[in-house]
């Protein structure tokens, strides 16, 4: 299968059918969703409206995870077959993977706020979470800084590869790290077995985010592969240009 | 030539290229010393204040102070030529970076262990547990130029290096600075370090199984 979908123009092709059923897939899942979060499902019992950032922050905090392993996988993709689909890919699942996770630090904060009497707690999710965006930031910065794409792209390769190796090694320390500093603040940590009321509006809005994810990276693929193409186009005329002198002198005239 | 003596040849080359700019290590420590004398200057002298931040102050200089040395870890090899010369090397990549990495950790990371004891009185540490500091000291700083080689090897060719290297090589080094923070305030508070000393250890072994690969391959991709 992942050799049938190699051809770019058969993966574009694909993706063109995929994309329309992502987006209609998205909208059925998030105004019900939105309705059962808003509307439909019980306020909490200790946290009042409060509870209801969960049907945002936990769908985000779910995707910012599976999107970084997700890139992961296409790293690998793309270091052991050579896929460049997989690279573009993981490219662009980068902007949206971090966008999530800074939804659900936001969003964390935002429900801290009335439950912790502060913005901002060392609690071991969000510590872990924040180190995953810095693990985004990191990525995006590298593939961006060199002048040849390849060479971002796989240096960009081998870090996901590291990083995913670590992220179990990081969410474990950080958990062990904050049983040791454990301050007096509310643990809302595992609790009793969540209310299917309350079920449904979360599967409803994970789904949403998921479908969402998928809409946003073929679109943003299909922009990342036009512009390779605009670029490679450009290179091809600049060499044929510079290749036959009379083009060269004519091309410069015009500019004049 | 037998695999040993021509990881021994690895080894002596750096270590008097190092030996030779022995400058970039003098500067190296001194940045140590004066991120930990900016500590009191901040927070002011009082000792017991001191005394307790003085271990995650000695793991947060350690950690800062290692990130500059690190761009230089490979650069040297590739302003030249050198890269292609590690991979033509008839030894396994991944070894002959593991041999790097040691001579970078007698270089940048035995000095800073052994300049630890001296910060923390200065910091007002007593010395009891000071031996059990230095040995995490000495392991976490060889973890964090493991990945500081990967790091290195990551951004060769970029245009900006730096920086670059630190938003890499610091949220990967949490784990190192949590257990070396933790067993470094155990083992002075005169309470069992082991348990943590060992995560450490783990934490780093892992980082020897990962890091040694994914910097040959990059250095790979950095001489296509």
């Amino acid at each position: 299968m992942f050799d049938y979908l190699a051809n770019p123009a058969r993966f574009q092709r694909i993706a063109s059918v995929i994309r329309p059923i992502a987006w209609l897939a998205f909208i059925a899942t998030i105004l019900p969703g939105l309705y059962y979060a808003f509307f439909n499902s019980p306020a909490d019992y200790q946290q009042g409206e409060t509870v209801r950032i969960m049907y945002v922050h936990v769908p985000s905090a779910w995707m910012a995870l599976m999107a970084y392993v997700l890139m992961a996988v296409m790293a690998l993709f793309y270091l052991v077959w050579k896929h460049p689909l997989a690279d573009v890919a993981a490219r662009s699942m980068a902007l949206p993977g971090a966008g999530f996770a800074l939804i659900t630090l936001i969003t964390g904060s935002l429900w801290g706020a009335p439950m912790w009497g502060t913005w901002w707690v060392w609690d071991a999710r969000l510590t872990s979470m924040l180190i995953l965006l810095f693990l985004y930031i990191g990525y995006m910065v590298l593939v961006d800084s060199f002048d040849r794409e390849d060479r971002g792209s796989k240096a960009g390769a081998v870090l996901l590869l590291v990083g995913v190796i670590n992220i179990p090694i990081i969410k474990f320390s950080v958990d062990w790290w904050n049983t040791l500093h454990q301050g007096a603040s509310v643990i809302r940590a595992g609790g009793p077995a969540i209310d299917q009321s309350m079920l449904i509006p979360l599967l409803l809005m994970a789904a949403a985010a998921k479908f969402w994810f998928i809409g946003i990276t073929l679109v943003r693929m299909r922009a990342l592969l036009g512009h390779r193409r605009l670029m490679a186009r450009r290179h091809q005329m600049m060499a044929k240009s510079t290749s036959s002198p009379q083009a060269k002198t004519a091309g410069a005239n015009a500019h004049d | 030539m037998t695999l040993l003596s021509i990881q021994m040849a690895v080894l002596r080359r750096d270590l008097m290229l190092g030996w030779r700019g022995l400058a970039d290590t003098v500067a190296g420590l001194s940045f140590f010393v004066m991120i930990i004398a900016l500590v009191p200057l901040a927070i002011g002298p009082e000792q017991a204040q001191l005394t307790l931040i003085a271990p995650a102050m000695l793991w947060i200089a350690a950690l800062l102070a290692t990130l500059p040395q690190m761009e230089r870890l490979f650069a040297r090899d590739e302003a030249e030529g050198g890269i292609d010369h590690l991979i033509m090397i008839p030894a396994p990549l991944a070894l002959t970076v593991l041999t790097k990495a040691i001579a970078a950790w007698l270089l940048i990371g035995l000095p800073l262990t052994l300049t630890a004891p001296f910060l923390g009185m200065m910091l007002a540490l007593p010395l009891t547990g000071m031996g059990m500091v230095m040995v995490a000291l000495g392991m976490g700083s060889f973890g964090l130029l493991l990945l500081g080689m990967t790091a290195s090897s990551l951004v060769l060719g970029a245009r900006r290096s730096g920086v670059l290297i630190a938003i890499l090589v610091l949220p990967l080094a949490m784990p190192i600075l949590i257990f070396g923070t933790a067993s470094s305030v155990a083992a002075i508070n005169g309470e069992d370090a082991s348990a943590t000393m060992r995560f450490l250890l783990a934490i780093v072994l892992i980082y020897l199984a990962v890091t040694p690969w994914a910097t040959a391959t990059s250095l790979r991709h950095a001489a296509e």
